[in-house]
Order: C-alpha cells, then sequence, then structure tokens
C-alpha cells in the first residue's frame, strides 16, 4: 500500500477484544441490585428443582394434633452444653373460658434434627422415588414446623417449598406463551407496517385499556371445578396471557421498527442475506438483550396474578400447590389472629417477585443503557 | 384542541361497541348457564327440574338462542331503555343492582388515583433532583416493595395490623345502615371513615410506580439541552426545574396515566372481596361464579367503560398539556 | 502557564495582554482546570487553559471533538454537568458596573452567576430543536430573561421580544412569535435560539457550534447576521467550532485546543496563514477545500485524537505529531514560545528549533504537503471514450406516507426525473444540501428502494441490465458489483458480529462460491488494503475509533471486488484530520483498484477534491452537472453559485473580496414542491417563465449541464439577459 495508508494505519494498542455480550454483562454487573436479584431468582428456581428433597415433610402430610402448631426455633446446644441441634415440641394447654390454645415449648420434648434424613416417601420430579430429605427431625416419625404449621397441621414450610415449584413455573409458562403471541403479533406489526400495523396497534391500546382483573376473573371463572389440576394449570397460564402478551408485542415491534431503518440492516441485505438470515442473525441477536429484559420484567405479574386468582379460590385449586392457593389459609380475621406465620407464603411471594423485578430492571440497563 | 377531543371521541363508540362484546363473550365462555346450575342447586335441596322446564326458562330468559343474538338483544335494550337485563341471583333488573356499586367503585379509584398523584409526584422530582441521596435509596426501595406486593396481601395484613392495634376487623366501605341509602352528610363522612385502608391498599402499586417514572424520566430531562438553556438564560434553579425538565417529564407520566387508573380499576376488584367492600368486586365475583351471566356481562362492560374513560381522559390532558400533539391536529385540519 | 518555565527569547506574557493591554479584556481565563469524575477515574477535561476574550470581538476556539471547547464555553457560565469540577484557576470577567469577578471562584448555583447569565454573558448552541423548549411558544422563552433581569410588564417584554426577532430576521415575526419550535425551519430556530440569547443585549456572546447542524447556505445567512449583531451592538463573542472555514468567516483572534490543551493563539490571519503548531499546521493541510488543488492528495496528521483517560504524557499531542522529540515530548508538558507579541504556541520542538535555527528548514520540509509522484500517473483515470458503465434514466421515487386513519396520505417526492452516466475509472461527486435525495439516489440505484419510474443501466457481459426491472432474487449478484459505504460508522455495523463477520458475511452469501479458505484469504487481504492489520479481526467494531470503523465499513465494501462503489456521505461523521486520511485511502484504492465511485456528500470542498465530475442536486433533480474543474471555475445555475457563495472557506476575511449575495429560505418541502423550477422562490434571477414552467435538463453525456432558462456567467450578464429576455 501507499504511505498514506500506512501512516495511518495505526496500531492500536489495545483494541477491546470484548464481544457485545460480554459488555451487556460487564454492564449489568455494575447494577448491584440486579446481581442480588440474579442470584435469589437463580436460587429460587434452583429450589423448584429440588422441591421434594429440600422440603422436610410431603407436601400432604398433615397431622391434626398439630393444627396450627406455631413456629419452632433450632436450638443448637443442649442444657448441659452439647452441640446437638434440635426443636422442642409444644405443650397445648387449653384454656376453657376462652376456648383458646395456647403453645409453651416443652423441654423435655427434644426432637433432634439432621442433614440427609429419612422421611415421608416422594418421587423426586414425580419419576425418581426416594425418602431422604435434605434437612429434618431424626427420627422419621417426629415433626418439625420451623415456620408453623395450618389448620390440618401440615408444615407451612414444606408446603410453600413444593408451592414454588407451581408458582415460579406458572409465570414462566404463562410468559412464554406470551412470548410467543408477543413475538408473532408485534413482528407481524413491525414488518407489515402500514395499515395492518394500524389494526394491530389500535387492537393492543384497546387490550391494555380493559382492566385486567376482571377479566382473569371472568375467564377463570370458566374454568370448570372438576377439571384436573395439569389442565387447570395450563388453562390459567393461558388466561394469563392472553392480556400479558400486549407489552412484549410493542416492544418486539418498536425495536424491530427501529433496527429496520438501521444502517446495518441495509448493509446485510447489500451484502446479499436472505429475508430469514436477516431476522436470525442481524435483528434477532440485536434484540434479545430487550426482550430477556421484557420478559424477566413480565414474570412477576404472572406470579402475582396467579397468586391473587387462587386466592380466590378461581385460580388454581387444592390439592395444587400454589403460593395462591396456601395464601387461602387466611381467609378472615380470625386465622391471622391465631396464625399469623400463614402469611410466610407471602413472604416469599414478595421476595421472588422483587428478585425478578430487580434482575429485570438491571438487564434493561445492560441492555440499553441510553433508555429506560 | 377541539379537534382534537372530537377526533378522540370518534373512537370511543368503537371501543364501547368492543368493550360490551368482550364482556359477554366471557360469561359465554363456561360450559352450561345458570339454567344448569339453578337446577343443580334445586336437586342439591332434593327438588327436581326436568327438560321441559328448564327450557321454559331458558326461553323467558333468552338464553336458548345462539349468543349472537343475545348479545344484541341484551345491547340493544341496554341503550335504548337502559335495562341491562335480569340478575337472577338477585332477582332484580340488574340495573337497579349496579349503580351504587358503580358509583362507590368510581369514588373509590378516583380518590386513589389523586392520592398516588399527591404522594408521588412530589417524592418522584425529590428523587431524581436528590438522586443516590439517603432519601432517594429509601423511596427506591419502598418503590420496589410496594410494586412487589400483591394488593390482596397488603389489603390482609392491614386488616391484620388494624386488628392487632383496634382489636377491631376492619372492613367495608359504608357501615350496613348506609347500604343502598341516599346521599347524605352522614353517608360521606361514614365513607371517608371506611375509605383510607383500600386507597392506602389500592394505591401503593401506582404509587410505586409513579415514583420510578417521575423518578426516571426527570434524570432523563435534566440532561436535556434545553435545561441548559434555562440556566444559561439566568432562570433561578428551582424555577427552571419545574418549568421545563418537570413539565416535559409530567408528558409520558400522562400518557401512562391511563395504565395507573386501569390498574387501580383492576386492583379494586380484587381487594374488595378481600376487604369486603360494597363495590363491584364482590358482585362481580359472586355473579361470576354463580353464572349470573346478564349481572355480570354489564359490570365487566362498566368496568371496562371506566378504564376508557381515564385513557381518554389522559389523552385529552396529554393534548392539552403538549402543543405538538395540539398542533398535529390543527395542521391536519387547515390541510384536510 | 505562570509556572511554566520559558526557555525561549520571547517574553512571558499573560492572555490578557494580547499586546493590547489588560484593559481590554472582557474575559481573562487563567490556567482553568476542569475535570470529570467517572465510575473508575478521574478525566481532565480543560488542562491549565489560559484565554483572553477582547471587548468588542471573537475569540473563536477551534478542535477537534473532544478537545474541550464545549467545557470551556460551559465552565464560563458555570453550567457544567455535576460531575465536573473546575480544580484550578480563575476566570475574570469585567461587569457592567466596571467590577471584575472571578467566575470560577463564586458558586455555580449561587445569585452572583445567575444575575450574570443571560444578562451580561448568553449562550447559543449548535442543535436549536434540543435546545429549545416544544412545551412553550417561542416568544415565551424570549422574554424569560426579560422577566428574571428587568423589571418589565408583559406587554413591554413582548414588544421588546418581536423587536429582537425582527433583528435577527425572523420571517414574519408578530405570526412566529406564538409557534412552537417544531413549526420552524432550521434557520428559524437558530434565529429564535439567538434572539433568546440577545434580549437583554449580552456583553459576551458564547456560541457553541450555532452553525453546525445546518446547511450551508443557511449556515451562511447565520453566519453574516451573528457577525452584524455583534458589531451593532459591540458585543464580544466566544465563538466554538470545528470548522475552520467558518473561523476565517467570524473570528478576530483564534485559540486551537487539542484534548483540553490550548496549543495555539493568535490572530485569524496568522493562524490560517501562517500557523507554527504542528497540529494546527496538521490540520488546515488536510483540510480539502475550493482553492487546493483538486486530485492532490491531502497532509493528513495520523492516528485520531485518543480518549480522554489515554491521554499521552506531556504534550498531549506527542504521539501524534511529526516533530515529535523522544524524551521530551513525552515527558514534560509542553514550553510556551512566542512568535509575535500576540502569536503563542505550546510545543517543545518549536521552542528548541528557535534556540537552533539550523533546524529550522529540517521541520519546515517535514511539514511540507506530501508530494504524491503517482499523482500525475493515475492508473486509468476517467475513460470517457468507452461506454458508461452505469446509466440512470428518468429515475423518480417518492414516498407514501400516512400518520394514522384520519390523517391525509403525504406523497413525499424525493426524486424527480434524475438521469446520468457514468464513466469507467471516474468519481462523480453528487451534493446538495439535507432533503435534496441524494441518499434516496443512492439507495434508489441499488434497489433498496424500488424507484416509482425510471432506469437504472448497469453495464454487463451481457450488455445493459435495468436494475430497477430486476426482482430482488436477481439484483442479489448486481450487488457484489456495486457495494456501498454508510456515513455512520457508527451504525452500520451489527454490534454482534467481528470485524471478520462483517467483511466476510457478502462473501458467505455466495454468488461467488468461495471455500472458508478463500474468505479469509480475502478478508485479510482487504484488510490490508485499507490499512488495518489483520490481528483486528476478531475484535468487535465498538472497539475502534471513527475512522477505523470507516476504514472497515471501506474493507466491506471492497470484499466481493465490486467496479462501482456508492458512497453516502461516507467522511461527514469524521474528524478533520481522520476525514483526510480517509478521502486519501479512497483515492489511492480508486487508483489501483480501477474503481468507479459515486460520491455522495453535502460538503463542496470534499466534492471538489475527489471527484472528476460533480453534479448538483436540488429537491430531487440534478439542476448542474459538469466536470469538476469547469464547474468549479464557471458555475451556471444561480444554485451552485450560491452553494459555493455559502461555502466558508479558510481564508481570512481581511485577505479576501468579500462574498457575494446569500440566499435566503430554504429547501423546498418534499411533500409540496414548488411549481415550475423548484429553485424559483429563492431564484434572484426568477422570471415568470420559471414559476410555471420547469426547466428541462439532458444531464447525460460528460459536457456541462444545467437545468436553467438562464443560465449565468456572471450576475451581471444574468440581469442583462432576464432584461432582454422581458423585452
Amino acid at each position: 500500500m501507499t504511505d498514506t495508508t500506512a501512516t495511518a494505519a495505526m496500531q492500536p494498542t489495545q483494541i477491546e477484544r470484548r464481544s457485545q455480550s460480554a459488555l451487556i454483562w460487564k454492564r449489568f454487573k455494575r447494577h448491584k441490585l440486579g446481581l442480588i436479584g440474579l442470584w435469589v431468582t437463580l436460587f429460587i428456581y434452583l429450589c423448584t428443582l429440588f422441591v421434594e428433597i429440600l422440603a422436610p415433610q410431603g407436601a400432604t402430610a398433615y397431622s391434626t394434633k398439630h393444627a396450627y402448631y406455631p413456629p419452632q426455633r433450632i436450638h443448637f446446644f443442649t442444657e448441659n452444653g452439647s452441640f446437638k441441634p434440635h426443636v422442642l415440641g409444644y405443650k397445648v394447654k387449653f384454656d376453657y373460658d376462652t376456648g383458646s390454645r395456647s403453645f409453651i415449648p416443652d423441654p423435655r420434648k427434644v426432637i433432634a434434627l439432621g442433614f440427609w434424613v429419612k422421611g415421608d416417601k416422594y418421587k423426586w420430579l414425580g419419576l425418581i422415588p426416594g425418602d431422604r430429605h435434605l434437612f429434618g427431625p431424626i427420627k422419621p416419625r417426629e415433626k418439625m414446623f420451623l415456620v408453623g404449621a395450618d389448620r390440618l397441621g401440615r408444615d407451612v414450610l414444606s408446603r410453600t417449598i413444593y408451592a414454588s415449584r407451581i408458582s415460579m413455573t406458572i409465570g414462566l409458562a404463562g410468559v412464554a406463551l406470551s412470548l410467543v403471541l408477543g413475538i408473532a403479533i408485534g413482528g407481524l406489526s413491525g414488518y407489515m407496517g402500514g395499515f395492518t400495523d394500524q389494526i394491530i396497534q389500535r387492537f393492543i391500546e384497546f387490550l391494555q385499556s380493559l382492566p385486567s382483573i376482571p377479566l382473569w376473573i371472568g375467564l377463570a371463572a370458566a374454568i370448570p371445578a372438576e377439571t384436573p389440576p395439569l389442565e387447570t394449570y395450563f388453562l390459567i397460564s393461558i388466561v394469563l396471557s392472553v392480556l400479558g402478551w400486549t407489552g412484549l408485542a410493542r416492544v418486539v415491534r418498536g425495536r424491530f421498527l427501529a433496527l429496520k431503518e438501521e444502517d446495518f440492516i441495509r448493509a446485510a441485505t447489500l451484502d446479499g442475506c436472505s429475508t430469514s438470515r436477516i431476522l436470525f442473525r442481524h435483528m434477532l441477536p440485536n434484540f434479545t438483550s430487550h426482550i430477556i429484559a421484557v420478559v424477566t420484567l413480565a414474570i412477576p405479574g404472572m406470579i402475582l396474578a396467579e397468586t391473587a386468582l387462587s386466592y380466590l379460590g378461581i385460580g388454581l385449586r387444592a390439592p395444587v400447590v400454589s403460593w395462591g392457593v396456601l395464601l387461602q389459609e387466611i381467609q378472615n380475621i380470625r386465622s391471622m389472629a391465631t396464625a399469623p406465620w400463614l402469611f410466610f407464603p407471602g413472604l416469599i411471594v414478595v421476595i421472588a417477585v422483587l428478585a425478578l423485578n430487580f434482575l429485570g430492571d438491571g438487564l434493561r440497563d445492560a441492555a440499553d443503557p441510553h433508555e429506560h | 384542541m377541539g379537534r382534537f377531543i372530537l377526533n378522540r371521541m370518534l373512537w370511543v363508540i368503537p371501543t364501547m361497541i368492543a368493550i360490551s362484546i368482550v364482556a359477554f363473550a366471557i360469561i359465554t365462555l363456561p360450559p352450561g348457564d345458570y339454567v344448569d346450575r339453578y337446577a343443580a342447586v334445586l336437586a342439591a335441596q332434593g327438588d327436581y327440574m326436568d327438560d321441559v322446564r328448564k327450557e321454559q326458562m331458558r326461553e323467558q330468559y333468552g338464553l336458548d338462542r345462539p349468543w349472537p343474538v343475545q348479545y344484541v338483544n341484551w345491547i340493544s335494550d341496554a341503550v335504548l331503555h337502559g335495562d341491562y337485563g335480569w340478575s337472577f341471583e338477585q332477582e332484580r333488573p340488574v340495573s337497579e343492582v349496579i349503580w351504587e356499586r358503580l358509583s362507590l367503585t368510581a369514588i373509590l379509584s378516583l380518590s386513589t388515583l389523586f392520592f398516588t398523584w399527591i404522594v408521588a409526584i412530589p417524592i418522584g422530582i425529590y428523587s431524581a433532583v436528590r438522586k443516590y441521596s439517603l432519601t432517594d435509596y429509601l423511596f427506591t426501595t419502598l418503590g420496589f416493595v410496594g410494586l412487589a406486593l400483591p394488593n390482596f396481601l397488603l389489603a390482609l395484613a392491614l386488616m391484620y395490623i388494624t386488628y392487632l392495634i383496634s382489636g377491631e376487623a376492619a372492613g367495608g366501605l359504608l357501615s350496613p345502615q348506609y347500604l343502598d341509602a341516599p346521599w347524605t352528610l352522614g353517608k360521606c363522612v361514614d365513607l371517608l371513615k371506611h375509605i383510607w385502608i383500600p386507597i392506602l391498599v389500592l394505591g401503593t402499586a401506582g404509587t410505586a410506580s409513579i415514583i420510578r417514572t417521575i423518578r426516571a424520566n426527570l434524570l432523563d430531562e435534566l440532561r436535556k439541552p434545553y435545561v441548559l438553556t434555562a440556566r444559561a438564560k439566568g432562570v433561578p434553579e428551582a424555577r427552571a426545574l419545574m418549568k421545563y425538565p418537570v413539565r416535559h417529564a409530567m408528558n409520558p407520566f400522562v400518557s401512562g396515566l391511563n395504565d395507573i387508573f386501569v390498574n387501580i380499576i383492576s386492583g379494586e376488584t380484587i381487594v374488595a372481596i378481600v376487604l369486603g367492600l360494597q363495590t363491584t368486586g364482590p358482585l362481580l365475583y359472586q355473579a361470576l361464579r354463580a353464572e349470573d351471566s346478564f349481572l355480570a356481562a354489564t359490570l365487566i362492560m362498566f368496568l371496562g367503560i371506566l378504564g376508557m374513560i381515564g385513557t381518554l381522559f389522559s389523552d385529552i390532558l396529554l393534548a392539552w398539556l403538549d402543543p405538538r400533539i395540539r398542533r398535529q391536529f390543527t395542521r391536519l385540519g387547515k390541510a384536510g | 502557564m505562570t509556572n511554566l518555565s520559558n526557555t525561549t527569547g520571547t517574553m512571558p506574557k499573560r492572555p490578557e495582554d494580547n499586546g493590547m493591554g489588560v484593559s481590554d479584556n472582557l474575559l481573562s481565563m487563567r490556567n482553568l482546570t476542569v475535570s470529570f469524575k467517572t465510575d473508575d477515574t478521574k478525566l481532565t477535561a480543560l488542562n491549565k487553559v489560559s484565554l483572553a476574550i477582547p471587548e468588542g470581538k471573537t475569540l473563536c476556539l477551534v478542535g477537534e471533538s473532544g478537545c474541550g471547547k464545549s467545557v470551556t464555553a460551559k465552565a464560563i457560565l458555570r453550567v457544567l454537568a455535576e460531575n465536573a469540577s473546575i480544580d484550578e484557576g480563575e476566570m475574570l470577567f469585567r461587569t457592567k458596573s466596571g467590577a471584575m469577578t472571578d467566575l470560577a471562584s463564586i458558586r455555580d448555583r449561587g445569585e452572583a452567576i445567575r444575575k450574570l447569565r443571560g444578562d451580561e454573558i448568553a449562550m447559543i448552541y449548535q442543535e436549536p430543536m434540543t435546545a429549545i423548549s416544544p412545551l412553550y411558544s417561542i416568544g415565551n422563552q424570549i422574554v424569560e430573561a426579560l422577566r428574571w433581569h428587568r423589571n418589565m410588564s408583559e406587554k413591554e417584554a413582548r414588544r421588546e421580544a418581536l423587536e429582537v426577532l425582527r433583528q435577527v430576521g425572523m420571517p414574519a415575526p408578530e405570526r412566529r412569535i406564538d409557534s412552537y419550535s417544531f413549526e420552524l425551519s432550521g434557520g428559524q430556530r437558530q434565529r429564535a435560539m439567538i434572539a433568546m440569547a440577545l434580549i437583554c443585549r449580552p456583553r459576551l456572546l458564547i456560541a457553541d457550534e450555532p452553525t453546525t447542524a445546518l446547511d450551508v447556505t443557511t449556515q451562511a445567512v447565520i453566519l453574516d447576521l451573528l457577525r452584524k449583531m455583534q458589531e451593532q451592538d459591540k458585543m464580544s463573542m466566544l465563538f466554538i467550532t470545528h470548522d475552520l472555514g467558518v473561523v476565517a468567516e467570524i473570528a478576530d483572534e483564534v485559540a486551537v485546543m487539542y484534548m483540553g490543551n490550548v496549543v495555539e493563539r493568535g490572530p485569524v490571519e496568522r493562524i490560517l496563514t501562517d500557523p507554527v503548531h504542528p497540529y494546527t499546521k496538521g490540520l488546515i493541510a488536510s483540510l480539502p477545500t475550493l482553492s487546493k488543488k483538486a486530485g492532490e492528495s491531502l497532509k493528513t496528521i495520523p492516528g485520531s485524537v485518543p480518549h480522554l483517560k489515554d491521554r499521552p504524557k506531556g504534550c498531549a499531542f506527542s504521539n501524534r505529531c511529526e516533530l515529535f522529540i523522544d524524551g521530551t515530548c513525552n515527558q514534560l508538558p509542553p514550553l510556551e514560545y512566542g512568535i509575535a507579541p500576540d502569536h503563542e504556541a505550546y510545543c517543545h520542538a518549536l521552542a528548541r528549533c528557535d534556540a537552533s535555527p539550523q533546524t529550522d528548514a529540517a521541520i519546515t520540509s517535514k511539514l511540507a504537503p506530501r508530494k504524491n509522484e503517482q499523482d500525475s500517473s493515475r492508473k486509468g483515470g476517467p475513460d470517457y471514450n468507452a461506454d458508461p458503465i452505469l446509466k440512470l434514466r428518468h429515475l423518480s421515487k417518492s414516498f407514501t406516507q400516512s400518520s394514522g386513519f384520519f390523517s391525509k396520505t403525504r406523497h413525499i417526492h424525493s426524486l424527480n426525473g434524475v438521469s446520468f452516466d457514468l464513466w469507467p475509472g471516474e468519481t462523480l461527486g453528487l451534493v446538495g444540501e439535507s432533503g435534496c435525495g441524494k441518499s434516496t439516489l443512492g439507495q434508489t440505484v441499488l434497489g433498496l428502494h424500488k424507484p416509482t419510474s425510471g432506469a437504472v443501466e448497469v453495464q454487463t457481459e451481457d450488455g445493459y441490465v435495468d436494475l430497477a426491472q430486476l426482482p430482488r432474487k436477481q439484483l442479489k449478484k448486481h450487488w457484489h458489483d456495486i457495494r456501498m459505504v454508510f456515513q455512520d460508522p457508527d451504525g452500520s455495523f451489527n454490534p454482534r458480529l467481528t470485524v471478520f463477520d462483517i467483511i466476510a458475511e457478502v462473501l458467505r452469501m455466495g454468488g461467488q462460491s468461495l471455500t472458508g479458505k478463500d474468505i479469509t484469504k480475502r478478508v485479510e487481504d482487504v484488510m490490508q488494503m485499507v490499512g488495518l492489520d489483520k490481528a483486528f479481526l476478531d475484535r468487535y467494531p465498538h472497539a475502534f475509533s471513527g475512522g477505523q470503523r470507516q476504514r472497515i465499513g471501506i474493507a466491506r465494501a471492497l470484499a466481493p471486488q465490486p467496479r462501482i462503489v456508492i458512497a453516502d456521505e461516507p467522511v461527514s461523521a469524521l474528524d478533520v484530520s481522520v476525514q483526510a486520511q480517509v478521502l486519501n485511502l479512497l483515492k489511492d484504492l480508486q487508483r489501483e483498484l480501477g474503481l468507479v465511485y459515486l460520491f455522495i456528500s453535502h460538503d463542496l470542498s470534499v466534492v471538489k477534491h475527489i471527484s472528476d465530475r460533480v453534479a448538483v442536486m436540488y429537491a430531487g433533480q440534478i439542476v448542474e452537472i459538469a466536470p469538476a474543474d469547469d464547474l468549479f471555475n464557471h458555475p451556471k445555475h444561480p444554485y451552485t453559485r450560491a452553494l459555493m457563495a455559502a461555502l466558508p472557506e479558510p481564508i481570512p476575511r481581511s485577505m479576501r473580496e468579500t462574498k457575494p449575495h446569500h440566499i435566503s429560505g430554504s429547501v423546498p418541502d418534499p411533500a409540496n414542491l414548488p411549481k415550475g423550477c423548484p429553485f424559483h422562490p429563492r431564484c434572484m434571477f426568477a422570471t415568470d417563465k420559471c414559476k410555471i414552467e420547469r426547466p428541462e435538463i439532458d444531464a447525460t453525456g460528460y459536457q456541462h449541464a444545467v437545468s436553467c432558462f438562464f443560465p449565468q456567467l456572471s450576475p451581471a450578464a444574468a440581469e442583462s439577459d432576464i432584461q432582454s429576455h422581458a423585452h
């Protein structure tokens, strides 16, 4: 080459090697709350895989004599100071005047705890049988209630763990369905443009102007009570996505329209790329990060909706255990006053939703540092 | 401006028709109808209803016809005579049942909306201007938690807390003696006594989201060149802040207003059921469970219309605030 | 400054001296240092900057992006970003009362500075679209400053605003005062912005690139206006620009900045004609101008402006400097070197050769423009005896635009019957202002837009093929033959692909059935051709500087060995020094590969520099086309003449004849073109005929053609022509 280019051929000492995804990850890592959200979310989803093992008791194990058993505290040392993790059973006292029961820890009822103990039998993921639990009373016939028991003496902690599987995944299922609808309709809207786009946009605006919960209640009420649990699960996720796709469709359309005008898409066309190659190699990778962020932000809404519907008794129903179903136990002041620990699944809902919101926020900021 | 409103109003009629169709379609979704359910109830009491009687009953309420016909009959009666059909459960015309409930819903939703504004706008502005301050972190955290709390859980928690404090069960929007009574001063006072818990419950999520929107918008706007222009002109800082960035940040907030209003209406349904408010929520819930179809359809339709009015209101407000939208229509008006 | 030792024979001076005595300066800035806190580090944006703005004169700050021009402006008004801080230095401003205020030491949100802002010191910026709020009428925003600085009734204030709008030449001020920014044209918006700044009759106007976003004809009018207002109000002005042509138009004094340092300072005549600092010299040498001989390679400054965080040690320019002295320039801050009482530079090398004159000759030869031996013996060159390689015939394109159900559809006529030929070996420059359809033309030639009518005939082995008639599938194979280079080096690369994948994409898409090895070889070859190391092939585009990215863009275009390259504003997003590198590269490549360029640009001097022939576009038509020399020496169309007159040249005003009349008005709305000649509303020679009939042009062939009923050689001849026509 001539010396023009030779002099201009700067030797950049440090040309950064990192890819776009690496840069997004770098930006994400700066978002502390997002990172916390990521770890908590991962932890919860990991738990949903191992609920049978993590839960000290079975989901349906009940014991009427433990009805409304209050939470027990873990003691690590015995009275004589030796190390022996245990909980104490309660002595039940009946107050005949008020008709209420009171529970007093009984130092003689020592329930020793250990790891990897035998307990209720289960089939892990419905496939592999087992009876070992990560943590629990060493003697299989003894019971431990770390956050108390409900009116049938079922362990709230175990049921909350079991419920996470349904509640966390129904959000995913609903979002997955919404995503399919959203990408299809939003993509169509953005790709066709013109009149089709106008019609679809008006339709989305219309759907978004409808109050969702009355419609959800209406749709959910249409599911007959005798429908089998698995079917109900899918029907509910369909109900959630019927209204949930609109937001995703808007994002997809917006990104699509913006990308369509980018010079690099023009360049790809001129390179001779086919429509599908432009879509999948040049467009899609450039909005996956946005979609992931929007999807993450959509899951909590679905979880909250499922919880609410189930609480009202028109979503999932017992014997299915979801957080909403568990919260049904608090129907009135009496049950709250007797057993405030029944709020525990609610606390977990809040934590899960918070984690997902933090994660989604962090992802969105990382994917799009200039927009909010 | 007039042209804009006119243009916007043109959308109202098709939207209302669409809402009524959606409402009616939903209540026809469940298998069977009220007659089946009624028969089942009778059967449980040991009374047997034969097919002839069922058909007679269906004919009486028009339930034997295909649903589009039912819909047309229902909507034309509704529009022409204000007759929304018969409530099987309540054994009264629907129109007699709904108005008190609807007006309470509207009052509650609107008060909640104003409550969220009054609380959220100043906090949002403060958070943006003093970003990364302790107060900002506090409100941001509260905002996140507010968004993560399910309405009904918050309602339950507040009920529990008031119970712990006062030993009484809170609930309802009116004391029983004022239900279906004419609006007197006493009734208003009674309403005010009860309304704060539902407002707090309903307003939390909206407040949290408004704080977040305003804060984010304002942070964006503060970087815009016209803020610099204003400061370079010697406009005092506080005044420049209010006149330019805050005003600009209001636009996305106003256009997102309908979402918040619709969410309030939406959340009201569930909170009302939990707190036992005498609004549309429990009525709708009951009607849907009992397949009291005309009542349910009417309620869903009116909630939809309430949401639509919110959207209309926010659109007009936006046009009033933003000359770009206003002028777009005047110019088109001149051109056309 | 004061703490810098002075080894030269000249007297140490304080900036406010400037040979005129202290009392003449309205503002004296000394050793101003401003830094920004970022996430990881602290960046120095201004490094001991010393400046003086004389009373009633204009000081121009000139430099490339990131040199700290805008930071200086904002520092004076104390409206710096929140993460910025003034670490050192003073800014003495003489207020109306005669008292000296140090702007650097007062509180930036306090009353003292607020009272000065908008009243005594005002500011205008580059983007009037975003600098004026669209939510309030411009009248409202103009009177605002009055409200806070004068005790004035609303009525009086409005009268005052109307008066200032009239002075800045706003058409129909009574109506415009109640308009919103989005209802005004670019030039009108800038007038509104100026009115806003001048309403309180400030003593210092800070203008931060006020004409950069404007078309060249509008820029000329706004520069005239600013100069007029300055003379009328006896105002001082701090004018910031990257454009040396604009400097020549407006400046009295010039300060050249580089990475937050002032490198040279002096009167405009000296800086433009006799610069001493290697950076200033480089900037001026790398600028293509109308007066420079076309075809000559431009001298370039190697490399590009580093990011602030990579500021070289010692002299910031040391890593790009031809006079670099190892061990000195990269170690110690540069020394002050005085050339004349009012002209000084900061440079070790200059200071040293002043001490030892014998090296002076060496330096001069180093800085002389690079001779290009190949200039005269260009391989090929345009071959007008051959058949044209590309023929455009009556190409038209209109777009329909509808914004909703109830709004009317608009037809935007972007191209209206464009014809021309392109010959082997030539560069056809296509020049015009924004919205004239030049970019649409480039894209329509390639078939990215389906033309409404007309033909794009490209020469192939089987004779001419009309691309306009081909379906997508068959178009594709011609896309290997005709390639495109895009304007924005940021947006034209898929950020997810490596440089290798970006360049290889076209080869992978087939047509040429290459193996993986062939592709790798070819990609490495084009990388070398554009002067980039093949080691960078696995990097992502975001890691490169603007100039490097444009090289990658050129490499991508060349990968399939095309015959024709359409370059759409390939250098307009680049800094001057980098622009010259890319222009030279394009010329070298043309010579080596025998390429044909369709070079689209808004910049007349760039077009003149690179083109063999030039076509001028206006409102979707070619109004004049001619061989470059012919066009620039004998322009015939009034629009071409206006463009040339409006183009600022880096020759000080005092050293050249004043430019003729500037045209008013703006480019017509392509949805609503005027009847007859589209230029007639802005044409000083327009007759009734021009208002009714559209002049024809036969732009095919390579001779000079013009679309005008009264093609002119001189305005005088034109007038007599019109008169004879009228009688």
